[in-house]
């Protein structure tokens, strides 16, 4: 069996309707880079990733505490 | 197929089981951000953002294009179904995982493109609340899954259906061939 585990910054909630952009292969991973709008995160992932071969995640942070869930189409 | 176990990940306070992937448009042939996606067998769609759908070029909706709507227990959004790639990473095997399916994309209810170029951040970002969902449109591809805790932590268990992959490619070195835009 596999084990897989993905790390993230402890600190994101301070980025709160943000997009943040960091690796999960670190311990203890850093937000890289974080902004609002979601183009500049998903260009600013692309070049650190051209830069160092490095493959990042951008996440957005909700601004509630919980993640909103759906549940049915009409 | 090798079963996997991953640990619930924290994120924003909270543990969640996440996986991670990305999204990819072979007929634009763009490719997405890697993202942390959360399974959530209370969804029926795979949901993604507005702005996720842009970065693989998915075509605005025409004026014959059904806009949808879901609700749940954050609001109602709007969305349009759109064919794509869902990549599915396993990096412990170096290698990912692609399923031909139709994701929701949330979309402003807006056919005029212009008028959405000109929708400011916080009214864009209405379209980015719910983040990327795989519901069970995706849990369809797994034979099992499995959530359960043990000594007070998250973890899921999930054994991939080999049939339900179209595409097995390797990682992360087959990634620069979809950046580059090999169209298929």
């Amino acid at each position: 069996m596999k084990k897989t585990q993905y790390n993230t910054p402890k600190n994101s909630s301070k980025y709160a309707g943000e997009f943040i952009v960091f690796n999960t292969e670190e311990k203890n991973p850093r937000v890289r880079y974080s902004s609002p709008v979601a183009k500049e995160a998903y260009d600013k992932a692309t070049e650190i990733q051209n830069k160092t071969g490095k493959n990042l995640v951008v996440e957005r942070v909700p601004e509630g505490k919980n993640q909103s869930s759906y549940f049915f189409t009409e | 197929m090798t079963a996997h176990k991953v640990n619930y990940a924290y994120f924003n306070r909270e543990y969640g089981p996440y996986l991670r992937v990305f999204f990819y448009s072979p007929s634009e042939g763009k490719k997405s951000p890697e993202t942390l996606a959360i399974l959530d067998s209370g969804s029926n769609k795979i949901i993604i953002p507005f702005s996720m759908g842009r970065t693989i070029n998915l075509k605005h909706p025409g004026s014959l294009e059904e806009f949808d709507r879901i609700h749940g227990v954050g609001g109602t959004i709007s969305f349009v179904e759109k064919p794509c790639i869902i990549y599915l990473v396993d990096k412990e095997c170096g290698e990912m995982y692609g399923f031909w399916i139709n994701v929701a994309w949330e979309h402003p209810y807006e056919l005029d493109i212009g008028k959405i170029e000109k929708k400011g951040i916080e009214e864009l970002n209405m379209f980015e609340k719910s983040g990327v969902i795989l519901g069970r449109d995706f849990l369809n591809n797994f034979k099992y899954v499995k959530f359960y805790q043990r000594r007070n932590r998250g973890y899921f268990l999930y054994k991939i259906k080999e049939s339900k992959i179209d595409k097995t490619n390797k990682y992360p070195d087959d990634i620069n061939k979809l950046i580059s835009g090999s169209k298929e």
